[in-house]
């Protein structure tokens, strides 16, 4: 039995009369305890499809299709009060951007504690000790002084550390972790990762890992969704899809990661522009404009996922491995 | 061509920071290297290793506080008027975030077009077919001239802001995290064009850059910075293959590979 179970979702932006389409048909699952990557470039729609989890489409994006479950919870049929319950407890969430999520005026200690007596219902004194106690756990250093810090006087991994510790507060099953180490140097990258997996073991959490690079996915997840142009084009086990990727732009963002090999090149695609603009849905392969193989039945194809054995899925119905 | 010697640069540290010690930062400390004709020269560190500092002091956006930094034969730190001026033209930045270095009221080119005539470039040439040559040479269609900085992809900016570098006609060119923002089909496209451009115009670059794995594809030798120390410089494959600092070791023990059989962390169900 899967903890989320998302099926057929749809985001739009624009008018109802002319919409632009964010996400697409969108169908995932994540088991308990397990790591989902989401990989994609910029406007894939990645982030999209993890807000929508949280709820959080700000107008004028809307949830236009689709089905949310988190553990037997109808996340989209939520009432204002169940959603607020939803997301103290069900789910945590951290995003590229701590800043953007820590309130800027306030004490650390005191964002943290008034998270731990709202949502555990401790009294000051038990939600203050704890919160030290959680500071300390997300490994930050003299965790009372930090206590007494504002965000601005942590550095970037330090705040990460505190919005982990917030995420995690109210023992969420599920975290979504979207680009968390995107702003921050491969140093502390490495080490928000281990921490993430660490914390993910400890309290047994399920993760669904947001990010462009597939270095990051490969490092902590179980399976993978590569996304495209709001649709996802592939998806199985991390090391199948590394191994022999089956969708053209899989292969080219496998190409494109930048590799220890002094001197080797990646090989790029010459497509220049925006990846994949917003728009009406097309009745066409999302990647049709940027594929090496595109042929002409491109342009009337649904991206219907197919399986090819029992665990992948992809999105391009022709066998264009050999042509590489 | 580009010589740094004992540069030093510390910053004052303002409020209780809790620690014990001097109240300044030394964010670049006695730092020097060479930049030879035609190289790309990495500078690798983690946040706060002062690499972007020394970016900075070089081009003179920081005044640095001790130190010898010469282009050629002109001492940089202490040219003045004219001199100066023409050394404005000679080094110059592309940055991570074309958003902010690019104004986004002008046109593309209306913005090359006054790069190329502060520097007297156009050499009688009109300002329409200098701006095409630009926008050619980084890979952009002629188009491109007349859209603004919104219009354009993160990609395209970028290539517009090392378009606009280039409209200077430099000696030297120095990157500052200048694909750390993009996606990664689009880094490695940015990244040919800079290899593209020394092959083309012999330009040498410092190129700025936390990720070893970005460096690995352009930098012919790379400097890795600790703690505004240059810690260990060598040739790039050579340090890649057998680092002798510890540091050096860590950043590239941090490189997360995108085969799933070399993790660094525990991971999911490792068989």
């Amino acid at each position: 039995m899967s903890l989320l179970t998302v099926r057929d979702l749809s985001i739009e932006f624009g008018t109802e009369r002319a919409p632009l389409v964010a996400v697409h048909g969108v169908d995932l699952t994540i088991d308990e305890g397990e790591v989902l990557g989401l990989v994609g470039e910029s406007g894939s729609g990645k982030s999209l499809t993890s807000r929508a989890i949280m709820r959080l489409i700000a107008h004028p994006g809307r949830i236009t299709s689709g089905d949310i479950d988190v553990g037997g919870q109808r996340v989209l049929e939520l009432s204002r009060r169940e959603l607020r319950e939803f997301r103290r407890s069900d789910v945590g969430m951290i995003v590229q951007d701590p800043s953007s999520s820590l309130n800027p005026v306030f004490r650390i200690g005191a964002q943290l504690s008034s998270t731990l007596r709202t949502n555990l219902g401790h009294d000051r004194s038990t939600a203050r000790a704890l919160a030290v106690e959680m500071l300390d756990r997300v490994g930050i250093p003299r965790p009372d002084h930090v206590y007494l810090a504002y965000p601005h006087e942590l550095s970037g991994g330090m705040r990460q550390r505190v919005m982990i510790a917030l995420a995690t507060a109210g023992h969420p099953r599920l975290l979504l972790a979207d680009e968390p180490t995107t702003a921050l140097d491969v140093l502390t990258q490495k080490q928000i990762l281990l921490l993430l997996d660490e914390m993910r073991r400890e309290r047994e959490m399920a993760m669904l890992l947001v990010s462009h690079d597939f270095g990051v996915i490969a490092q902590m997840c179980d399976r993978v969704a590569v996304m495209y142009g709001g649709r996802i084009v592939e998806t199985g086990p991390v090391r199948d899809i590394y191994d022999d990727p089956q969708h053209p732009y899989t292969r080219l963002l496998l190409r494109s990661v930048p590799e220890l090999d002094p001197g080797v090149r990646a090989r790029v695609d010459q497509h220049d522009g925006p990846s994949s603009e917003l728009g009406p849905l097309r009745e066409a392969c999302v990647f049709v404009d940027r594929c090496p193989h595109a042929r002409a039945e491109c342009a009337s194809h649904s991206m219907e996922l197919r399986w090819i054995d029992d665990r992948r899925q992809t999105a391009c119905p022709f066998e264009t491995t050999v042509a590489q | 061509m580009l010589r740094v010697e004992n540069l030093t640069k510390t910053f004052p540290i303002r409020g209780d920071t809790g620690r014990d010690g001097p109240d300044v930062l030394v964010a670049v400390d006695d730092v020097s290297f060479d930049l030879h004709d035609g190289e790309i020269l990495g500078l690798a560190g983690g946040s706060g290793s002062g690499k972007t500092t020394l970016a900075r002091c070089i081009v003179r956006l920081e005044q640095s506080d001790s130190g010898r930094v010469t282009l050629g034969d002109v001492n940089v730190l202490a040219a003045r008027g004219r001199e100066r001026r023409a050394l404005h033209r000679r080094i110059q930045m592309v940055f991570q975030d074309p958003y902010a270095s690019l104004n986004p009221r002008l046109t593309v080119g209306t913005a090359l077009a006054e790069v190329a005539t502060v520097h007297d470039r156009l050499d009688g040439a009109d300002v329409d077919s200098y701006v095409r040559r630009l926008l050619d040479r980084v890979r952009l269609a002629p188009g491109i001239a007349d859209r603004r900085p919104r219009e354009l992809s993160g990609g395209q900016r970028q290539r517009v802001a090392i378009a606009r570098a280039l409209a200077a006609a430099p000696d030297v060119l120095i990157a500052d995290e200048a694909v750390s923002a993009l996606d990664v089909s689009v880094q490695a496209q940015l990244l040919d064009l800079f290899l593209e451009l020394r092959a083309d115009a012999g330009l040498s670059m410092v190129f700025v850059g936390h990720q070893l794995a970005v460096l690995a594809a352009v930098a012919d030798r790379v400097a890795v910075m600790q703690n505004g120390r240059i810690v260990e410089t060598g040739e790039t494959a050579a340090m890649f293959r057998d680092p002798h600092h510890e540091y050096t070791r860590a950043l590239l023990d941090a490189h997360p590979h995108a085969d799933p059989r070399r993790r660094f962390a525990i991971g999911p169900d490792t068989e």
